[in-house]
This record gives C-alpha cells, sequence and structure tokens, in this order.
C-alpha cells in the first residue's frame, strides 16, 4: 500500500490567490495520484464554502463532504504550501494538507500534524524547508528533530 | 468544591473527534469566554481554545472526554451540554 502522503503530492510553491485555487490544486494533486474521483475535488471545494477549513497556525485542511466520500479510491494526502500567503476566511494559510479518506485513515496524521504545528521549530520547517522528502518524513512519522 | 461542572460525553462520531466538530466546539467555547477544558478521564487534558490543542489528542470513536466549564449554575451545564451535542454532532 502507498504511503497515506507522497511526494508526487506534494508542491511546496503553489501559486494560488483564492480558497478556491487552493482547493482545486489540492483536488487536482489527488485526482492526479488516482486517489478520488473528480467528484470528490468538486466536494472539497463545497465542503469547503460551508465550513472553512482552517485549523489555525497558519494550516487549512480542505476536504470533501460524507456524501462524497464513495468517490475517494484509496486514502491519501496532499500538502501543498502557497508561494503567497493569504488571508483564507479568518487566518492567513500559509499551507493546505487536501485530505482524502474513506474512514478514519488520515485522524492519526492530522493530530500529529497538530502536535508538530504547536512546536515553533517543526512548524517553521514545515513551512520553509525547500526539501520536500524531509517534509514527507516528519509528517509521517511526526518526529522533527530541530 | 470548586465551581466548576464536568459533564461526560463518550464520542460515537465514527471519525472520532476531527476536524470539522473541533471547529465548531472551538468557536462556541470562544463565544462563551470561559476557559473550558477538554480531557480525558484523568488526564489534565486542554483549555480548548485552539483546533490545534483539540485535534492534537487525537481522540478516538468510543473514548469518553469529560467537558469542564469553569462555572456552575444552569448556564454553564447548558454550554456543557452544547458542546457535548457538537462533539457527537456528526454521529449517527
Amino acid at each position: 500500500m502507498a504511503d497515506l502522503l507522497q511526494l508526487a503530492g506534494m508542491s511546496l510553491d503553489a501559486t494560488a490567490s483564492s480558497r478556491e485555487e487552493a482547493v482545486r490544486i489540492c483536488g487536482q494533486l489527488l485526482l492526479d495520484l488516482g486517489a478520488i474521483d473528480q467528484e470528490y475535488a468538486d466536494a472539497m471545494w463545497e465542503r469547503e464554502q460551508i465550513f472553512p477549513s482552517e485549523i489555525g497556525s497558519g494550516f487549512a485542511i480542505p476536504h470533501g463532504t460524507d456524501e462524497s466520500r464513495q468517490y475517494v479510491k484509496f486514502d491519501q494526502l496532499v500538502f501543498v504550501r502557497l508561494a503567497e500567503p493569504f488571508t483564507w476566511e479568518n487566518e492567513v494559510v500559509e499551507a493546505c494538507v487536501g485530505i482524502a479518506s474513506q474512514g478514519d485513515g488520515h485522524v492519526e496524521l492530522l493530530g500529529t500534524l497538530a502536535e508538530l504545528l504547536m512546536e515553533d521549530g517543526a512548524r517553521e520547517f514545515l513551512l520553509e524547508s525547500s526539501d520536500a522528502e524531509a517534509i514527507r518524513q516528519v509528517l509521517l512519522s511526526g518526529e522533527f528533530k530541530g | 468544591m470548586s465551581n466548576e461542572t464536568v459533564l461526560p460525553v463518550e464520542v460515537r462520531d465514527p471519525i472520532g473527534f476531527h476536524a470539522r466538530p473541533v471547529g465548531e466546539v472551538v468557536s462556541q467555547i470562544k463565544a462563551s469566554g470561559l476557559d473550558v477544558v477538554i480531557r480525558r478521564v484523568g488526564e489534565e487534558g486542554v483549555v480548548a481554545n485552539s483546533p490545534l490543542k483539540l485535534l492534537a489528542m487525537k481522540v478516538k470513536t468510543g473514548e469518553t472526554l469529560e467537558v469542564v466549564v469553569p462555572a456552575d449554575g444552569a448556564e454553564a451545564e447548558e454550554l456543557a451540554n452544547i458542546i457535548a451535542a457538537t462533539i457527537n454532532k456528526e454521529a449517527p
């Protein structure tokens, strides 16, 4: 089984100037990886408009609706860092973790992301490192050695 | 007796206490202006004013949490009940 987060699902300098563009970039990466059908990508934007997915510390976590879960082929996350951060709904967002999930497979990794974001050094690393593989390893393992 | 209201709540949402209910709980707690704590039984828990702190708890389905409102009386009970209902808002 492929890792929950793959290098091909990471973009460290994505260009987006709106929430919709950013969410669509996440959806497109998940589509390209074969993790979802287009219906799920569309549902990610639907969900975003109903309930903005910003979680604080400069991160947002776009994901689809419950009804769209049938269009997820396998659980997968994507990491999209914005070249130019912008105000999402209430807070400035610098990076998105897009989620495709059939169940609770992503919850552990999101919890890990939350833990990392509360450590200043780890948060800076995730937002500034140009080494995608290193970022991937930190997110998958939850271990950051500053 | 300290004046706090403690309400146990079993997480019934099939994906645990996840981002959407967490976000709503944080909004409700911020609106209340109180330092509401969410904890596992016997643990210190967190002041639930940040989604990150709650997500980092990685609460799974079937776990029991306690909502601790630092006040007593009907209003505190109502707030605790609202938060407990939100935690299970997406439960079937």
